[in-house]
């Protein structure tokens, strides 16, 4: 198995990688940055494949164009991008181990490492959340922005939070009939936060022009209302929504049911947090984003020397807050590594550290509005999974509660919670928020979670391949 | 559905090809993924979940939750929200159910 | 005897692995009032490591073995009794053969066993792989032996726990024992937590490898030390292993006291159709953390074995610490010059298999009955003056 080095390597070409990797690279850094994806931007930033003809590149709106300018400006950078590549474990010595999905296993030795591993969308159970045909707002989005392959016909948008705008325009644009877009939280709630957004005027005009596309399309708007219910035999056909109280309860009496083939999930997001955890990151618990997050300094650098986190492994923040983090992470890796440190790059970090102030601002705002609030955390039945690659219930984790489990470990000791594909990456969240509840403890001390490779799941024969003979180390 | 059926194309899709699933022919496009293809040709169930064999199909879309795994010939078994199209490739979805079959309804 | 949950416990048993599930269990059997103390949760430590192994073929044939016969027989009985589903599979084990250097001494340990009460089917090479089709094809032979088992070890201690429960075991979770005391004339006086001191005429320390650290704390020499093992699994692959296997060789590693690693090949399908990839040992203290390494190692040796695991993918991989004794054997019975404290532990990847005759001996030993087995076979104290 090749080793390669490098100076930075950067973890995600999201908005935060490729920013890392450019600031590293400008500042005198040998840089590698790999991805998943067969092609950088991450999720926000995706775009059509290179095998696709653009026609209309102006119909893909601005966000597309600055996709464009950055995926342009990293490949014109000397950072060298490793596609459809994963990072599945870290030996002793840092050396991180890397896999390319239908290629081979290689290994990357880095004297600095950013982490900018990105997002997903936060999971939310409800009874039929499994069925064929409910995808969260965030891989609908996906679908749409890269391959323009419209995943239903009917659709209903729920959640909570900014990407459900997005989401339905981006239907809506592509021919879908979207039934309604189902908001949790309410209209009053949304004014009255609405003073502290000033300042952030690109953000308001893009909700604007949301606002008003789904206006001329008459896409229905339901605020304090929430999913309660997906049905269907073989896929969603029906969605039940319901009014609910400031703590989003469902109010009886106030269902409405919804016949689609097409239901998009989006309740925010949680940041992924399987690399800090192995690389040892210290990490702490962000209540109002309900999920550990890693310590870091100001300049993005976290509690293991030489390790950096930025994007939206630092928390939620948005495409703008994770191009400052990573510039900011890049600009430190490189200074850390000893590169030339004049005041150009002084001047560059300041302005960057001011923008992610600025950023964070509006973050925030978004955090106490969009803060995930008990009742949706008890909308699943009793016979509704919580994992999903196990199929283990709530009435199987209330069991494991009852004889004693009182964290997700313990759970995880009594049931096959976690032990799937997946990784609990789904389920974690959802079984610690049960286990809580049943228990009266807090969340963040119930969610305790051992990392251990592989951090993805890797063919037997790339473990097996690091007991042989490894081959010479690469310059 | 590709979106541009019946409205004006935003893209021109890579050159087209043909995968073989279970059998049979499921027209894609390079550049798209093996999900996005099944999608498009309408498919919704890609497996049967492990336990109760509950049809399961795409959920997160972006490689997270591996609930869209099919099997794919040189490959074993994918998320196909994450692997794209080739041309001759050949996909199974039932080979997927056979694999998941551990332990039907015995809880 | 005082009714179950009083204040003072007729019992108290430190540690709810396997082990001290399975001491809690007879111990309320026969009648006793018992609190389970478990820094953790139930099989948070070792058991919750390990593979759930039933297996004769490799224990030592004058006491182990008996005393795994009496074992075994005790998990098929629990198996009925206990309400919780410890996935019990009476699926047989085989003993692999790599190469035809071993194919003698192979037959040698079947009759051997044979004799001994464990029957044995020598199997050739195309017998072998009409047994098991995804064995690599030039493995030379193995052996089945068809009563071998196996359990899912976190469901059986969880099944032992709740056993208990339902005869009065008081079990207390996240309660590490601290302190043991001893009296002025070497009688036990109580254990100690970190918020009170709980009075016991009787302690029974089945910490695993955290009984020595326990027992020291009265000044009492209990030398069981950790043993890692990882186990790598991997994802659902239904029929394509059927029963339990391992190589001949696995005996030589459990016998070494050698620090460095040791590989064998350990191979099973699970309920839920994972595979689960063992086994690995190793002298490193107490360090529960994955070496990718040794992953490595076991991932390799088990594609030998089956290439048609090359290409299935790792999900998950685990490591625990075996408490091993000093002659591999376990330590069972009263603590010499401590009246009052036993010892159930050093059962160094057995522990599963002879929890269930463990937990019968130390009830026997506690209320006075007639032992199962002669009491020097695991005399805790058996190495003293040994250095």
């Amino acid at each position: 198995m090749s080793v390669q080095r490098t100076e930075v390597a950067v973890l995600g070409a999201g908005p935060a990688g490729i920013a890392a990797a450019l600031a590293a690279a400008r500042a005198g850094a040998r840089v590698t940055i790999l991805d998943e994806s067969p092609a950088p931007g991450g999720q926000i930033y995706r775009q059509p494949p290179d095998a696709f003809r653009l026609r209309r590149p102006e119909a893909l709106g601005k966000e597309y164009a600055r996709a464009q300018q950055l995926t342009r400006e990293l490949a014109a950078s000397s950072a060298q991008f490793l596609p459809a590549t994963m990072v599945w474990g870290v030996e002793a010595d840092k050396t991180l181990l890397l896999y390319r999905e239908g290629g081979g296993a290689s290994a990357l030795k880095a004297e600095a490492l950013i982490v900018a591993t990105g997002a997903y969308d936060r999971p939310i159970a409800f009874p039929g959340w499994t069925l064929p045909g409910v995808w969260t707002a965030g891989g609908a989005q996906a679908m749409l922005k890269s391959e323009r392959i419209l995943p239903g016909r009917r659709v209903l948008v729920a959640g909570a939070g900014p990407l459900l705008l997005p989401v339905a325009k981006a239907l809506v644009e592509a021919g879908a009939t979207v039934a309604g877009v189902v908001e949790a939280t309410t209209r009053l709630e949304w004014a009255l936060h609405s003073h502290r957004m000033l300042g952030h005027w690109e953000r308001m005009g893009d909700a604007v022009r949301y606002e008003a596309a789904l206006l001329r399309a008459r896409v229905p708007r339901f605020f304090g209302h929430v999913v309660v219910r997906a049905e269907g035999a073989d896929r969603v056909e029906r969605a039940t929504i319901a009014a609910v109280d400031r703590q989003w309860r469902p109010r009886p009496g106030s269902e409405r049911t919804f016949d689609v083939d097409l239901l998009c999930i989006g309740y925010g997001f949680l940041s992924s947090m399987e690399l800090p955890r192995l690389l040892g990151c210290e990490l702490r618990y962000h209540g109002a984003q309900g999920q550990h997050l890693p310590r870091h300094t100001a300049e993005m650098e976290s509690s293991v020397p030489g390790v950096f986190v930025a994007g939206e492994t630092t928390g939620i923040g948005g495409a703008d807050l994770a191009l400052a983090e990573g510039r900011l992470a890049g600009l430190a890796a490189a200074h850390l590594l000893g590169h030339p440190w004049g005041a150009e790059r002084q001047q560059e970090m300041v302005a960057a550290q001011a923008r992610r102030r600025h950023q964070l601002g509006f973050a925030r705002i978004l955090d106490e509005l969009f803060a995930m609030r008990p009742g949706i955390h008890e909308l699943a039945a009793p016979d509704t999974p919580l994992c999903r690659c196990e199929e283990i219930t709530v009435a199987e984790v209330q069991a494991a509660v009852r004889r004693g489990a009182r964290t997700v470990r313990a759970v995880k000791g009594a049931t096959r919670v976690g032990q799937g594909p997946c990784q609990g990456r789904i389920c974690h969240t959802l079984v610690a928020h049960l286990v809580a509840r049943e228990t009266g403890r807090p969340v963040g001390e119930v969610l305790d979670i051992t990392p251990r490779p592989p951090i993805k799941p890797v063919p037997l024969e790339v473990l097996a391949g690091l007991a042989e003979e490894k081959a010479g180390i690469e310059p | 559905m590709r979106e541009e059926a019946g409205r004006e194309p935003v893209v021109e899709r890579g050159e087209p090809l043909d995968l073989l699933v279970d059998g049979e022919v499921i027209r894609a496009h390079l550049g798209e993924t093996i999900a996005g293809a099944l999608t498009a040709a309408g498919r919704r169930v890609f497996r049967h979940a492990p336990r109760t064999g509950a049809p399961r199909g795409v959920f997160c879309g972006i490689g997270v939750c591996f609930e869209c795994l099919v099997t794919v010939e040189g490959m074993g078994r994918v998320r196909s929200c994450m692997v794209l199209v080739r041309p001759g490739m050949r996909v199974s979805l039932r080979a997927e159910a056979e694999a998941s079959g551990g332990e039907r309804a015995t809880h | 005897m005082s009714p179950g949950g009083a204040r003072h416990p007729d019992v108290v048993v430190v540690g709810g692995g396997i082990v001290g599930a399975a001491c809690s269990y007879f111990l309320v059997r026969a009648g006793l009032s018992v609190e389970l103390l478990e820094r953790g949760f139930p099989a948070s430590g070792t058991s919750g490591a390990c593979e759930g192994n039933l297996l004769m073929w490799d224990k030592e044939l004058t006491r182990e073995l008996p005393f795994g016969l009496r074992s075994l027989a005790l998990w098929a009985e629990l198996a009925q009794e206990l309400e919780i589903d410890f996935e019990f599979e009476p699926k047989g084990s085989i003993m692999v053969v790599e190469d035809g250097a071993g194919l003698e001494p192979m037959a040698r340990k079947v009759a051997e066993l044979a004799r001994a009460g464990v029957p044995g089917t020598i199997l050739s090479r195309q017998e072998l792989h009409a047994e098991e089709p995804a064995l690599a094809p030039d493995i030379a032979g193995g052996a089945l032996f068809p009563e071998d088992g196996q359990v899912e070890p976190r469901y059986a201690t969880a099944a032992l726990v709740e056993g208990g429960r339902r005869h009065g075991l008081r079990v207390r979770t996240d309660t590490a024992v601290r302190r043991l005391h001893l009296g002025p004339a070497g009688r036990v006086e109580a254990v100690e937590t970190a918020g009170e001191r709980i009075p016991a005429g009787v302690v029974v320390l089945a910490a695993g490898v955290w009984t020595r650290e326990i027992a020291a704390t009265a000044g009492l020499e209990v030398p069981v030390h950790p043993r890692k093992g990882h186990v790598v699994v991997v994802e659902r692959a239904p029929s394509l292993i059927r029963r339990k296997l391992m190589e001949a060789g696995y005996v030589a590693t459990v016998e070494s006291s050698d620090a460095a690693l040791q590989v064998a090949m350990v191979v099973e399908a699970t309920r839920a159709g994972t595979v689960l990839l063992g086994s690995s040992r190793q002298l490193v203290g107490f360090d529960r953390s994955v070496s990718v390494q040794v992953a490595a190692a076991i991932a390799a040796r088990a594609i030998r074995f089956f290439p048609a695991l090359a290409g299935l993918r790792c999900i998950r991989t685990y490591a625990g610490l075996r408490p091993f004794s000093p002659d591999h054997r376990p330590m069972i019975g009263p603590v010499a010059g401590a009246e009052g404290v036993y010892v159930a532990t050093g059962h160094e990847g057995a522990g599963i298999c002879l929890a269930p005759a463990t937990g019968r001996l130390i009830a026997q030993w506690v209320t006075g009955e007639p032992l199962d087995f002669p009491a020097e076979w695991f005399r805790p104290d058996r190495f003293r003056g040994q250095g």
